[in-house]
């Protein structure tokens, strides 16, 4: 049994100090701890941006791949090998902008995942433009000078929208409410899809304030879509909680033995 | 689990552990971090409070020799806040971090752990949870002390503070 | 009725020889075990060296075109295996309109008692069951004066681009169906074909049964009735020209299309994952390997798009598990920026990209050689993988094999160019030979730990790193993308990244050893080389036929491992003769001016398709080059 610390690769993130990406690594390495993971049995799977780089953070196998495509590498990984945990992490950039399909389909496939998205507002590792989550007013960016002047895309509801079976948010500042979370997500059969408030203090130093803004709501109950629906459209996103829990059959089902089979005789004449 | 922190000496051990192990490792991965971003001075400065941390945290498992902890789950700690009190919370630090600032924090964090403990030491019934969780909160009162007097030394010391940033973050990616 | 003489304008149906002694070392695989299908005379073929005596006079010809659901495509298949019961070999290729029903369509047969690799140019009987849409197909369709057509009566308004010349046969098909209650004329038409091929009733209801086996018995036994009918009406008006004889295959043989071929290769040699999205003419690729890669242990998933798909596919090899997608340009355009990952992390995937016409949408329900360059040059960075072509619809089933057996022992990517011409046809061919490739990886020889990590990218003297996969103790790393050290760090250095790109690219020299790398057919005093890839391969084995018959002796050459070429053994074969031909179905002549840039002094011939490279015109390139 390894403590949370063990699942640590011992390489140094190139995170800023205060970034909230430290306190997902913390909880994912917590949340290991309690599942009593095996290392070599975990693959985290990123795509591209400040939290792509957490795999490499963790103790376990790891794929960095592109922009936007954690959720694919992720999803075949899962169905070629199901015994394996899977988690697929990534930003609201990677996943909400250039990933937004395959972030549609996963909640709809619901392959036996987790998706955990550390959702700062901004694209951190280019320097700060906007991103589908930033506000409509946020000027800091020379891209959108005058804010993206676009409403934010609402992760949770648009998860729940296209048929995510557990849906929750976390606050990276509260590593260890977001380590049950991820608890539960692994334990979830079907995709789990958890959005995390991940300040980006160099970028977004308001984002500081989310120590005193975040507000608990749990629903951890709710498996009824239309009161999932509601409360998601009417709160602030900044509540944090399981909003949505309500396992369906996972795809795929059971695979069949494989042997040796007759794939020839078909084309004999 | 509140309860049986105030009432379990296994669980109050396994909380005074953990709440000093959080505060070093925090500590430690701060450290690292601003070494990257190269701020050497507040890099070193928060490895010997993080030293202090560990010392302490060294004490405490010296204490549980004998005690069979509990293996409780990250969220399972009965900790006032979302997190154990002595641990630097992330909204409280930046790349531009001042030592003067770090030190306040840490002020503020050794408060916290001490109003921990002084509140575990008024809500027990066992004697000896009281004895440790008195001894505890003393030990970070004298650490509340140590760095007022530090926190005194930089302020007379100080130059005046420029914020401007020449090398802001770079694009890797 | 007029008379028609038998025969095409161009019917050099010879095909030439494997010449001893090329399959050592460099030398090209003319005497591998796939041989006897890519061209089609094993055995009697190793002997001769002398001009060849052996002309085909009895293969022949037919096409059949339509329009408006006339089901010509369905006859096309249903003679083709009933023809192939009788004992003929034979190739037939479908051509489509982009509709999704109801456009112009033809179906092609070649049909001769060995083994058939490529089309012949002309057509000896034409079967029209409708002419209204039959001059959308242009130049793809070569009429010749001495082609015998056979019109339905209800077929319409004849075109007047169909030369006057030629003779014509009207006979009533619809009619015919009409008086039994059915309104198949197709039907009809199969039964007077396949009757006129010598095809018993009984094979021709054979072969209605396995294209109808969804249908009711009623529905059954009225199309049984139908081709009856057609078969009388052959006995009594006979098409004017002589019916070519069947062999006396010995070997099992098969019936199946490139597409299915290269499916089950890949199955075959171990592939387990299969990420799919639709796109023409790759789809039957996927579709084909959904209804049976369950069977095998294996899974299929439907991506939701192209980017999705490949990222799977990379997904799952990255697990250990042999995986691939297949695609067309615009979804292999799609791909690459995932292939370079691929690269870039040495992650086994394998992509088979059946290409057609482009660029963008292009035609896509047609064939074209146009993807070269993406496939060769369309990673970014420096990324050496490996392009493979299949060299006939049979030679799918080879080089998908042994595609995946490269991607897995090289932990890379090997992208497969096939196209529409070659993954739709549907051959005859004698069975394949048992699967000589397994997607195996290196994973034997796991090195030491170094300190903190696992050594995954090390620089081995193969170049090829130990491979581990999720579930190894001990052995946990992090692919990546990024530029990495030998530990699958990340890094910046240039030492590293030098290591790292030399590494990838060493790797791949193994490959410089196969005997796979081309197939070819030489011939004694040869002194012009023709040299294609893919689909052309077997047009220039026709050409060679046709070459020969005029006194022109060449040697052919299909290079089946287009990168890394191996430049020595090309040069070897490229300086037995004075002068060499390149030949592509495309309109930069891609192939060519990649062979330049390495210092080949060649010709070169390309067009873009859908009009299908002719051996008549290779033939004519090469008439005049040996003139000058």
């Amino acid at each position: 049994m390894l403590k949370a610390k063990e699942y640590k690769s011992g390489i140094k993130p190139i995170w800023c100090p205060g970034c909230g990406h430290f306190g997902v690594l913390n909880a994912i390495t917590k949340a290991f701890a309690a599942l009593e993971q095996a290392p070599e049995n975990a693959v985290l799977v990123s795509g591209i941006g400040c939290s792509s780089r957490l795999p490499a953070y963790v103790n376990s196998y790891g794929f960095h791949g592109v922009h936007g495509r954690a959720l694919p590498v992720a999803t075949g990984l899962k169905v070629a090998r199901p015994e394996l945990n899977v988690i697929a992490v990534g930003g609201d950039g990677d996943g909400f902008s250039i990933g937004g399909n395959h972030f549609l389909h996963a909640c709809r496939r619901n392959v036996d995942l987790v998706y955990l998205v550390m959702d700062n507002e901004v694209y951190g590792m280019t320097k700060g433009q906007a991103s589908p989550t930033t506000p409509a007013h946020w000027d800091h960016s020379k891209l959108t000078p005058h804010g993206p002047q676009l409403r934010p895309f609402q992760p949770c509801a648009l998860a729940l929208a296209a048929g995510a079976s557990f849906i929750a948010r976390g606050y990276a500042g509260d590593p260890n409410g977001l380590a049950q979370m991820i608890f539960e997500a692994v334990r979830h059969p079907g995709f789990a899809f958890i959005q995390v408030l991940s300040q980006c203090v160099t970028f977004c130093p308001e984002q500081a304030r989310w120590k005193q803004q975040v507000h608990e709501e749990d629903h951890n109950d709710c498996c009824d879509p239309v009161a999932a629906a509601r409360f998601l459209h009417g709160e602030d996103g900044l509540a944090k909680g399981n909003f949505y829990r309500n396992p369906r059959p996972v795809w795929p089902p059971s695979a069949q033995a494989g042997g040796a089979v007759d794939l020839r005789s078909e084309f004999a004449l | 689990m509140s309860e049986a922190l105030y009432q379990d000496e296994a669980v109050f051990l396994a909380h005074s552990v953990a709440l000093e192990q959080e505060a070093t490792e925090r500590l430690y991965e701060l450290a690292d971090t601003l070494e990257i971003h190269n701020n050497r001075s507040l890099s070193s400065l928060l490895r010997e409070l993080a030293a202090y941390s560990e010392q302490h945290a060294r004490q405490v498992a010296g204490l549980c020799q004998g005690h069979s902890l509990p293996g409780l789950r990250a969220w399972e700690y009965a900790w006032p806040q979302d997190e154990s009190p002595e641990v630097f919370h992330y909204s409280q630090v930046h790349y531009l971090l001042q030592a003067e600032q770090a030190l306040q924090v840490a002020l503020e964090v050794e408060q916290n752990a001490a109003a921990f403990y002084r509140d575990v030491a008024a809500r027990t019934h066992n004697p000896q949870i009281q004895r440790w969780a008195l001894q505890f909160a003393g030990e970070e009162e004298e650490h509340v002390r140590k760095l007022q007097a530090r926190l005194l030394q930089v302020n007379a010391g100080q130059s005046p503070r420029d914020h401007t940033d020449f090398d802001p973050p770079q694009i890797p990616e | 009725m007029a008379s028609c003489g038998s025969g095409g304008g161009i019917k050099f149906y010879e095909f030439l020889q494997f010449v001893p002694g090329l399959s050592q070392g460099n030398g090209v695989a003319a005497d591998n075990c796939y041989s006897a299908w890519i061209s089609p005379v094993r055995g009697k073929a190793a002997v001769t060296t002398g001009p060849n005596s052996r002309h085909l006079q009895d293969d022949i010809t037919i096409a059949f075109t339509g329009s408006g659901g006339s089901g010509v495509i369905a006859v096309g298949e249903m003679l083709l295996r009933a023809a192939a019961r009788v004992g003929f070999y034979g190739l037939l290729r479908k051509s489509y309109g982009p509709q999704i029903r109801g456009g112009e369509s033809a179906a092609i047969l070649r049909l001769a008692p060995q083994p058939v690799a490529g089309f012949a140019d002309g057509i000896d009987l034409l079967v029209v069951l409708d002419w209204s849409h039959f001059s959308r197909f242009g130049d793809e369709l070569i009429l010749g004066t001495d082609t015998c057509i056979i019109e339905d009566a209800a077929a319409g308004v004849r075109p007047l681009t169909v030369p006057a010349a030629v003779s014509i046969l009207t006979l009533d098909f619809t009619g015919l169906a009409g008086t039994l209650g059915s309104a198949h004329n197709n039907i009809a038409a199969l039964g007077y074909c396949g009757a006129w091929l010598g095809c018993s009733a009984e094979q021709l209801v054979a072969s209605l049964n396995h294209r109808l086996q969804r249908q009711d018995s009623a529905t059954l036994k009225l199309a049984a009735q139908v081709a009856q009918a057609g078969m009388g009406l052959a006995a009594e008006h006979p098409p004017p020209l002589a019916a070519p004889q069947p062999g006396r295959p010995e070997a099992t043989r098969w019936l199946a299309t490139g597409n299915q071929l290269a499916a089950l290769g890949a199955l075959e040699a171990g592939i387990r994952f299969v990420a799919a999205y639709p796109i023409t003419p790759a789809s039957d690729v996927l579709e084909w390997l959904a209804t049976h890669i369950d069977k095998t242990g294996g899974r299929l998933v439907q991506a939701e798009d192209e980017l999705a798909a490949v990222n799977m596919a990379i997904g799952a090899g990255y697990g250990g598990v042999p995986a691939m997608t297949a695609t067309s340009g615009p979804g292999l355009a799609l791909m690459a920026e995932a292939m370079g990952l691929a690269v870039a992390s040495e992650t086994p995937l394998v992509v088979l990209n059946v290409m057609r016409g482009g660029p963008s949408t292009g035609i896509p329900t047609k064939s074209e050689q146009g993807d070269f360059n993406l496939a060769v040059y369309g990673l970014h960075g420096d990324a050496p993988h490996v392009v493979l072509s299949a060299l006939s619809p049979a030679d799918c089933h080879f080089t998908l094999g042994w595609a995946t057996a490269i991607a897995s022992h090289y932990q890379t990517l090997a992208v497969v160019l096939s196209d529409q011409l070659l993954g739709q046809s549907m051959q005859v061919l004698p069975a394949p030979p048992a699967m000589p490739f397994q997607a195996r990886l290196d994973r034997a020889a796991l090195p030491p730990v170094d300190g903190e990590h696992y050594l995954r990218y090390l620089d081995t003297g193969s170049g090829i790193s130990p491979m581990a996969v999720p579930g190894d103790p001990g052995a946990m790393y992090t692919a990546d993308g990024l530029e990495h050290s030998i530990g699958a760090t990340p890094s910046a250095g240039a030492g590293d990244h030098q290591q790292q790109l030399s590494k990838r690219q060493r790797k791949l020299m193994g490959l410089m050893q196969s005997e796979h790398w081309a197939e070819g057919v030489e011939q004694p005093e040869a002194r012009l080389l023709i040299l294609g890839w893919g689909s052309c391969y077997p047009v220039a084995l026709e050409a060679q036929s046709c070459l020969e018959a005029a006194g022109v002796p060449v040697n052919v050459l299909g290079v089946r491992l287009l990168a890394p070429l191996p430049w020595e053994a090309l040069q070897a074969q490229c300086a037995k003769v004075s002068q060499v031909l390149v030949i592509e179905q495309n309109h930069q002549g891609q192939f060519a001016r990649y062979l330049r840039g390495f210092g080949l002094q060649c010709h070169a011939y390309h067009r873009p398709g859908p009009r299908l490279l002719t051996a008549l015109e290779i033939q004519q390139q090469v008439e005049a080059l040996v003139d000058a």
